[in-house]
């Protein structure tokens, strides 16, 4: 406690220079406890919308398709032996009228089976509920969230208008569900009906999506699965529950560890600028720790004083960053929210953000952790000099040779870091991928002292002889200016790293997408049915035979996206007009296609696989690959491979809708795609397609390009919480290298004076410490582009697979690294301004009297 | 002959209200080309004050201060830095070379500086170093892998670069040993003396006093005594025709 007060009285005179310290290592504290904060909530939210729709099941029955099932199923696995509760669900889409369209989730549960409210009980504590007998009666009847409810402006008894897939219906509100757990799952937008009403609702009559299975006690689950596949029809899937949430826990645990990366990245910007800081703190001190020390008291007690500060410095910044990082936290939550649901196809949405200790805490000690380490170096630095030289030459520091051991750590690591990089395809991903980003990051900072002497050169041809006095000079004590640079470094290669991957991500997938989307219009259901994206519900395949008619269009090419579960895969099929004409689509095939690919599969002969299924099932060009149907089992070929974002993580087959159609006996489609003929105004058209379907259909008729745009938005939108990191890291390098430059010009003063007392002018000064600053700014930057594309590669190879569930390639947008570089050389330039106009406007006899 | 630097009353106060202190009180003082003059006094009479005060390192409370025969309040930064550039060459008690540039660097940036680059200014540094005296085998190493008395003398070649009119010498031998700081003045007289150039050099050190054709006392801020051999032609140098430093640098 002592020891801490006389920290304490040390740092209070020069609590002002600490500011900056204390800044960042706050900004640092608060960015990590936000983002842990925000994501420990999004994560309870999404587990609870996980157990919210499959409340106590261990088993859950779904059409293999994805899609309806019927409903009178839950009886014949009510018969199955070992099964103890089963009760039918059917989840769909509506949009609640309003000053704007808000999208629900419909539940429709049988409220008079006893099982389904034994299953469900738990998830839904019925507040508010009318009579009943009422509820059940009128199919208008429906139960909102307390949350929904109170967004709405609602209360029981109240009434609402609603789109749904049958057409405009008014809703009446008969009860509130007044439970945490249901009210947080999808940020509360759920409504809940009686089975018959949601079907009939939905347009879907005697149908459930999904049947949830509750096994009996001493049964074992996975046999009752396997017993229950053997007696339900081919075309129904079974899963085990608890499979599904530990892939889904995988892969939050990835998406996490991308986030809690960037945190991490930030307290280390912040450990960065600090370390500078201190050392410039403990500078003007040097003095006066060399008088200590010829006093008797040793290094190592030296060091500690000085860590004790630090602590107190960490004890301050946190106390700072946490409420602070509470605040950002309900910021952040939105936008990292919306990226997971754009990652899971699962609506996510949390509005506040509770106080968590446990993340709280561990923001804390990272703050007071990166203080710690932040003084380290600086203070052994401080200590080690000898008493001495410090009390003879004061603060001035002299150029010290390289020890040998440093020399090969500067080879050997940027030497180690190629080879890992080299041997990328040989090693396990996720953590050589780590590994990997720290290597080069860490060899990125070794490099930084030759590339600064490097650009000595050009720069001091550029700008005149001064520059190149002052780049010459830094290059050679380049502690300061490594500092600055290594801020830069880290300040810009984040920004390179993170923008170049949501980059590659927003492109790839928009481009991917739409690569193999193409055409004029595009007709869909407004509507979505089932759970966890399983998609839009199917339309009669008769809506293609009313568009071809319809005058002005020139072709139609349907669509069915559906799933199958065994083997698990995404299925596109499609009218052979899509693969036939370029207008629809194009269809580049990887390598190694059999001849006339396309047109074999447009002719039903053939299908076309995803790289990820083929990296799945290790499937091969010309070879057979067997799917289970509900027509039986059957062999398809393989001719061809595609890159495309698949519509499940483990891959699609791509095959003609005719095959389709035989062997999954389904006549529906998702969606149509129409090139409008020649002479022909699309928006005519379309106008003309949307009222010859009218409202029997109730489709939605857009432009693609509408589509495509609204899809770039949303994936666009969903980064946005990188874009609020870039800035305030940019704001991060502006501070850091001003400070760098600063103490710099402070080190140096005497010099400066002599300078000037030999002939420099006030401009030829500025100039100087303009071109240190720009010649930090090219090394700094120049290796950010370097390493931050490194690691987003790295970063993309390793771990997008695990966080994505597929393959994401990455495209080094190279215009994005350059105009990070210049924003950075910039931000260190512009930080140099007051330093440079300081170092100009010293009087030369003042500054030839300092010590 | 002409003068190289002239001091009309000049007087120089820090500070101001009751804090004010005044370093130099009412001083005149003339430097005629090739002179050399000494300027001695105790610790804090002023000595470097006036010595800043000519190389236009600060300005005076009153009083002028001319400088080849320009009054240095009138010249802008630019001006001022360009006389310090070429017309004068400063060396001080504490070197101040720059200690991240080697020897060679440390004389030839001020090569640069005057537009005397590449070939040119390696030979020219490489003339100067030795002219001072330092071995070739020091020239690439770094100020602190030398003594002071080399230090010194990488200083004074340092000055000389651009040949200056008048070189301005605060305490050079302060920081070195008697045998040094010898050899230091040894060199400063025989600049004077071969390239007729003006030296005003400050020390406390009674031996170093010596070196100049007169001695200039300072005490309190006020000249108190001058004596010693005046150069040739002070007394007719009342309306001397000044060295100009415009005319050479343009
Ligand atoms: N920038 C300044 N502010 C206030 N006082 C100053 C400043 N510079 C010099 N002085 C004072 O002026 C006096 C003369 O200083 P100086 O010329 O350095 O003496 P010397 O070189 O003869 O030892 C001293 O008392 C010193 O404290
Ligand atoms: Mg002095």
């Amino acid at each position: 406690m002592n020891r801490l007060l006389l920290a304490w009285s040390q740092i209070r005179p020069q609590l002002g220079q600490l500011l900056i310290a204390v800044a960042t290592i706050a900004l640092g504290v608060a960015l990590a406890a936000a983002i842990l904060l925000a994501n420990a909530s999004l994560v309870r939210s999404f587990e609870e919308s996980i157990d919210v729709l499959a409340g106590r099941a261990e088993l859950q029955v779904t059409a293999l398709a994805g899609g309806p099932l019927e409903e009178g199923l839950v009886e014949r696995v009510r018969t199955v032996a070992g099964v103890g509760e089963a009760a039918a669900l059917l989840l769909g889409t509506a949009y609640l009228e309003g000053r704007e369209q808000v999208s629900v989730r419909v539940i429709g549960v049988d409220m008079l089976d006893e099982s389904a409210v034994r299953l469900y009980q738990a998830g839904a504590q019925v507040a508010a509920m009318e009579d009943p007998l009422i509820f059940l009666n009128r199919p208008d009847s429906v139960l909102f969230t307390r949350a929904l409810a109170s967004q709405r402006g609602l209360e029981v008894g109240d009434t609402l208008g609603v789109e749904l897939p049958i057409g405009r219906e008014v809703w009446t509100l008969r009860g509130i569900i007044d439970d945490d757990a249901v009210s947080r799952a999808f940020g509360g937008r759920l409504v809940v009906m009686d089975l018959f009403s949601a079907q009939s609702a939905l347009g879907v009559p005697g149908a459930a999506t999904q049947i949830d299975v509750k096994v009996l006690p001493d049964h074992d689950v996975t046999e009752v699965g396997s017993r229950l596949r053997e007696s339900l029809p081919e075309h129904v899937a079974v899963e085990l529950l608890a499979d599904r949430r530990a892939q889904l826990a995988g892969s939050l645990t990835a998406f996490q560890l991308v986030i809690d990366l960037i945190g991490a990245m930030a307290l280390l910007l912040a450990v960065l600028v600090t370390a500078n800081r201190l050392s410039t703190v403990y500078q003007e001190r040097l003095w006066e720790m060399g008088v200590m020390r010829a006093l008797g008291i040793s290094r190592f007690k030296l060091v500690r004083d000085l860590l004790a500060e630090a602590f107190l410095v960490s004890l301050l910044a946190v106390g700072i960053g946490l409420p602070l990082g509470f605040l950002f936290a309900q910021i952040l939550v939105a936008p990292v929210a919306d990226t997971m649901s754009l990652n899971f196809k699962e609506a996510i949405a949390t509005t506040w953000v509770a106080p968590r200790p446990l993340p709280l805490l561990v923001a804390g000690l990272a703050g007071v952790l990166s203080a710690l380490l932040a003084a380290l170096s600086p203070a052994v630095q401080a200590v080690r000099r000898s008493v001495v030289s410090v009390l003879a030459k004061g603060r001035r520091r002299d150029p010290q040779p390289d020890s040998p051991a440093k020399r090969y750590v500067r080879l050997g690591l940027p030497i180690l870091a190629l080879a890992v990089w080299l041997l990328r395809p040989f090693l396990p991903q996720g953590a050589l991928a780590a590994v990997a980003m720290f290597l080069i990051a860490a060899a990125g900072a070794l490099l930084l002292t030759p590339i600064l002497r490097g650009v000595a050169g050009p720069i001091g041809w550029l700008f005149g002889i001064s520059a190149q006095i002052g780049v010459e000079d830094q290059s050679r004590t380049p502690s300061r200016a490594l500092g600055a640079a290594a801020v830069l470094m880290a300040g810009v290669a984040i920004p390179i790293w993170m923008v170049g991957v949501t980059e590659s991500f927003q492109e790839y997938v928009v481009d991917a997408v739409m690569k193999i989307r193409r055409g004029d219009l595009v007709v869909e259901s407004q509507f979505e049915l089932g759970a966890t994206g399983a998609g839009r519900p199917s339309v009669s395949g008769e809506v293609v035979d009313i568009i071809a008619r319809t005058p002005g269009v020139d072709a139609v090419g349907a669509a069915v996206i559906a799933k199958s579960m065994s083997p698990k895969m995404g299925i596109l099929a499609l009218d052979p007009v899509r693969l036939r004409r370029a207008e629809f689509g194009d269809w580049a095939l990887e390598p190694g296609a059999l001849p006339g690919a396309l047109e074999r599969v447009a002719a039903g002969e053939a299908i076309l696989v995803d790289t990820n299924l083929q990296a799945t099932y290790d499937l091969e060009v010309g070879g057979p690959f067997r799917v289970l149907t509900p027509s039986g089992a059957a062999e398809l070929l393989v001719a061809g491979v595609i890159r495309t974002v698949p519509i499940i993580p483990s891959g699609d087959v791509i095959l003609s809708r005719e095959v389709y159609r035989r062997l999954w006996r389904d006549e529906t489609i998702t969606r149509a795609f129409v090139l409008v003929g020649a002479g022909h105004a699309i928006h005519d058209v379309r106008g003309r397609i949307a009222d010859r379907l009218g409202d029997r259909y109730r489709l939605d008729v857009k432009s693609v390009d509408d589509l495509s745009e609204w899809f770039s938005a949303a994936v666009w939108a969903a980064f946005s919480f990188v874009r609020v990191l870039v800035l305030l890291t940019l704001v991060v390098v502006l501070v850091g290298c001003g400070d760098a430059l600063a103490a710099n010009v402070l080190e140096r003063t005497r010099e400066l004076g002599s300078m000037r007392a030999l002939g420099m002018s006030r401009r030829q000064i500025r100039v100087m410490v303009l071109a240190q600053a720009l010649a930090i700014g090219l090394a700094g930057s120049g290796l950010a582009i370097l390493v931050g594309l490194a690691m987003a590669v790295a970063f993309t190879e390793g771990f997008t697979p695990a966080v994505l569930g597929w393959e994401l390639e990455f495209r080094p947008s190279l215009g994005i690294a350059f105009l990070g570089a210049a924003l950075g050389t910039l931000s260190c330039v512009l930080g140099a301004l007051v330093p440079a106009e300081r170092a100009a406007r010293l009087s030369p006899a003042v500054a030839l009297r300092y010590e | 002959m002409s003068l190289v630097v002239e001091l009309e009353n000049v007087t120089k106060e820090y500070g101001s209200g009751v804090a004010v202190s005044r370093s130099l009180a009412d001083v005149s003082l003339r430097v005629e080309e090739g002179e050399f003059v000494s300027i001695m006094g105790p610790s804090g009479c002023g000595k470097s004050t006036l010595l800043n005060l000519v190389a236009g390192l600060e300005l005076p409370s009153s009083g002028r201060v001319l400088v080849g025969g320009d009054d240095l309040a009138r010249m802008s930064d630019r001006e001022l830095s360009d006389l310090r550039l070429r017309y004068l060459g400063f060396i001080f008690q504490s070197f101040n070379l720059l200690p991240r540039l080697t020897v060679e660097q440390n004389v030839s940036w001020r090569l640069g500086l005057i537009g005397v680059t590449g070939r040119l200014a390696r030979d020219r540094t490489a003339a100067l170093l030795e002219g001072v005296g330092v071995p070739p085998t020091a020239w690439t190493r770094h100020p602190s892998e030398l003594s002071g008395g080399e230090q010194q003398r990488v200083a004074a070649a340092r000055a000389l670069a651009t040949e200056p009119k008048l070189l301005l010498a605060d305490e050079p031998t302060g920081n070195l040993d008697s045998q040094s700081g010898r050899m230091i003045l040894d060199l400063l007289r025989s600049m004077n003396e071969k390239r007729n150039m003006s030296v005003v050099m400050v020390t406390h050190d009674t031996y170093a006093g010596t070196y100049g054709h007169r001695t200039v006392r300072l005490k309190d801020g006020r000249i108190v005594r001058q004596a010693g051999e005046m150069a040739p032609s002070v007394e007719r140098s009342e309306e001397g025709q000044v060295v100009p430093f415009r005319r050479r640098s343009d």
